[in-house]
């Protein structure tokens, strides 16, 4: 069985007296992961975990198979694209990539001839002969996006990767990670803006003050969180004929009316559901729409968090 | 491995020698260059004897250069080198690579290196050309004492690689580095390589570069000026040029040793912001 792209066993990282990440374990599978959690959760800690410039002080982290900090192999088959803004100063877009791809292990004509392909198809080929610290953030992103990508990675770990895009090119980074989700990468996309990961991936790692709250597909989490009712809008031809149908039901925990919609919260998902299938094949109710209010990040997010 | 270990080394080196010589850095050891020449020119046109002319130029390029301008030139250099990506952020991109990450400190010293060698052979050349023109119009022969370009070139050599091994350690190990470094270059070199006699350096050989570079000089000499210049620059028993080098290699390997392991085995400064 090959090892998988990143695993992280018990790992924690101090700063002095204060907790980077905290017995953080979870084993990243291919295909998109988020990282998702406030300012400070720990997510840039993982991500510089994963890639290698820091060791963890207990525990491990393995890049298949391998520790990444000191494993070169290891580094060979990530990319990071990081939050940095930074670029070496006095250096231009195209000698920058041109390094980034040799430094991956790229022979020399073949990173001149790649460099200048991703330059084309990130969008910077006009200005790869400029210094790259004199870009936009929109170029420095790009040009960080096709770093990270250049040497053809298996695990891809992405730090805000749409910071400062403009909203064509965030759909078009989102359509390349989907695109190389679907291709069997595995990647780990950091964010603190839950519609963005949410845009991108269902499958995600919650985090806050470097613990781990949850992990997993969005259900599946939401289904876990037994202590919260599910809130469930329902619209129907008469709202207040199915509040009151729907106060005799014992997994309901309470309900409001909005207008012409109706916001059930739904102690038993399983049971209410059932129920309001059987109320749908009626006549009077006039179902035209169920929809799951909580089944998303903002509100997994709420409820873990607060 | 091989074929990575060279292509890091040879990008390493050219970032690392453009920095130097291309930046904006590069004003900084040329503007330290002025002071001395200057002093050269108004001791060359207000004393006028030739003798002392001599004896001026050997101690003046000993003291000023070797013990002072040199090793601060080559510190500055071979420290920024590293420090100034590193500070900035922007090292991560090297080192979340399968670069192999010695060859990224060595690579930027070597760089560095061969700038601050430019910079002395700049500095002596300027002075040495000063020196010669300036013999003839005092009525006399040459200024320079025989041998002293050679002389003071390899000295520029072996000091300006040592200081540069040095600026390597410093530039990785501590985030003060340079000044660190200039305190060491100040405090210890030109301190114990001024004050302790030639007898006791020569068992602390490894550990001053400064007192190397400067028996450097005094070994590359002929015979006749070193008894003429005995009186300030004393021979140690049984000094001889193979003792000095090797004195010098010590010192430069051990300190790229540990500037090498210190960026191995350090984490890489850009650390996570949050917490």
């Amino acid at each position: 069985m090959s090892p998988a792209p990143l695993r992280f066993e018990r790992v924690t990282r101090w700063y002095g007296p204060v907790a980077g990440v905290l017995e953080v374990s979870f084993t990243l599978e291919p295909g998109v992961t988020g990282l998702l959690g406030p300012n400070g959760a720990g997510k840039s800690t993982i991500l510089h975990l994963a890639a290698g410039l820091i060791r963890p002080g207990m525990g491990r982290v393995e890049v298949f198979g391998r520790p990444p900090f000191l494993s070169g192999s290891a580094r060979a088959r990530l990319g990071l694209l990081p939050e940095t803004q930074s670029f070496p100063p006095g250096v231009t877009g195209r000698t920058f990539l041109r390094t980034c791809l040799l430094l991956s292990g790229v022979p020399g004509r073949e990173a001149r001839r790649r460099a200048d392909a991703l330059l084309e198809e990130v969008g910077l080929a006009r200005a790869a002969d400029r210094k790259a610290a004199g870009y936009s953030q929109g170029m420095k992103q790009r040009l960080k996006l096709a770093q990270a990508l250049g040497h053809d990675p298996d695990l891809l770990l992405l730090d805000e990767p749409l910071t400062g895009l403009d909203p064509l090119a965030r759909r078009e980074v989102i359509a390349k990670v989907h695109e190389l989700g679907e291709r069997g990468k595995a990647i780990l996309v950091s964010s603190h803006v839950l519609h963005e990961v949410e845009a991108m991936t269902s499958r995600v790692i919650l985090l806050n003050q470097g613990r781990i709250l949850a992990w997993g597909e969005i259900p599946e989490i939401r289904a876990l969180l037994k202590d919260q009712p599910i809130r469930v809008l329902v619209r129907g031809r008469d709202s207040r004929r199915l509040a009151s149908e729907m106060a005799r039901w014992p997994s309901v925990g309470g309900f409001r009316l909005n207008g012409d919609s109706l916001e059930v919260e739904a102690w038993d998902g399983e049971a209410f559901f059932e129920a309001l299938g059987g109320l749908g094949r009626s006549d009077w109710a006039g179902l035209e729409e169920v929809r799951i209010l909580d089944e998303n990040l903002e509100a997994l997010f709420d409820y873990l968090v607060g | 491995m091989l074929r990575l270990w060279i292509t890091t080394f040879r990008t390493q080196f050219w970032w690392g020698w453009k920095r130097s010589v291309l930046s904006r850095r590069a004003w900084i050891p040329l503007v330290g260059c002025l002071p001395l020449w200057a002093m050269q020119v108004v001791v060359l046109t207000r004393r006028g004897n030739p003798h002392f002319l001599e004896k001026f130029f050997l101690y003046f390029q000993s003291w000023a250069y070797l013990s002072i301008l040199l090793p601060l030139v080559s510190l500055y250099l071979a420290v920024s080198a590293l420090q100034d990506d590193r500070d900035g952020g922007s090292l991560v991109y090297i080192v979340s690579r399968p670069a192999p990450r010695p060859a990224v400190p060595l690579g930027r010293a070597a760089g560095a290196g061969l700038a601050s060698l430019v910079f002395g052979g700049i500095y002596l050349a300027v002075s040495l050309s000063v020196f010669s023109l300036a013999g003839p119009s005092l009525g006399g022969g040459s200024l320079l004492p025989p041998g002293a370009p050679g002389a003071f070139f390899l000295a520029t050599l072996v000091g300006g690689l040592c200081f540069t091994a040095l600026g390597t350690f410093f530039g990785a190990f501590f985030k003060k580095g340079l000044l660190l470094g200039m305190a060491l270059v100040v405090g210890w070199e030109l301190a114990a390589g001024s004050f302790l006699s030639q007898a006791q350096v020569t068992g602390l050989r490894s550990l001053l570069a400064t007192d190397l570079s400067r028996q450097v000089v005094l070994l590359s000499l002929p015979e006749t000026w070193r008894e003429v210049v005995s009186e300030g620059l004393t021979l140690p028993e049984g000094a001889h040029m193979y003792g000095v080098l090797r004195g010098a290699g010590e010192y430069i390997a051990i300190f790229l040793l540990l500037g090498v392991m210190a960026f191995c085995l350090k984490e890489h400064p850009y650390r996570a912001r949050e917490r």
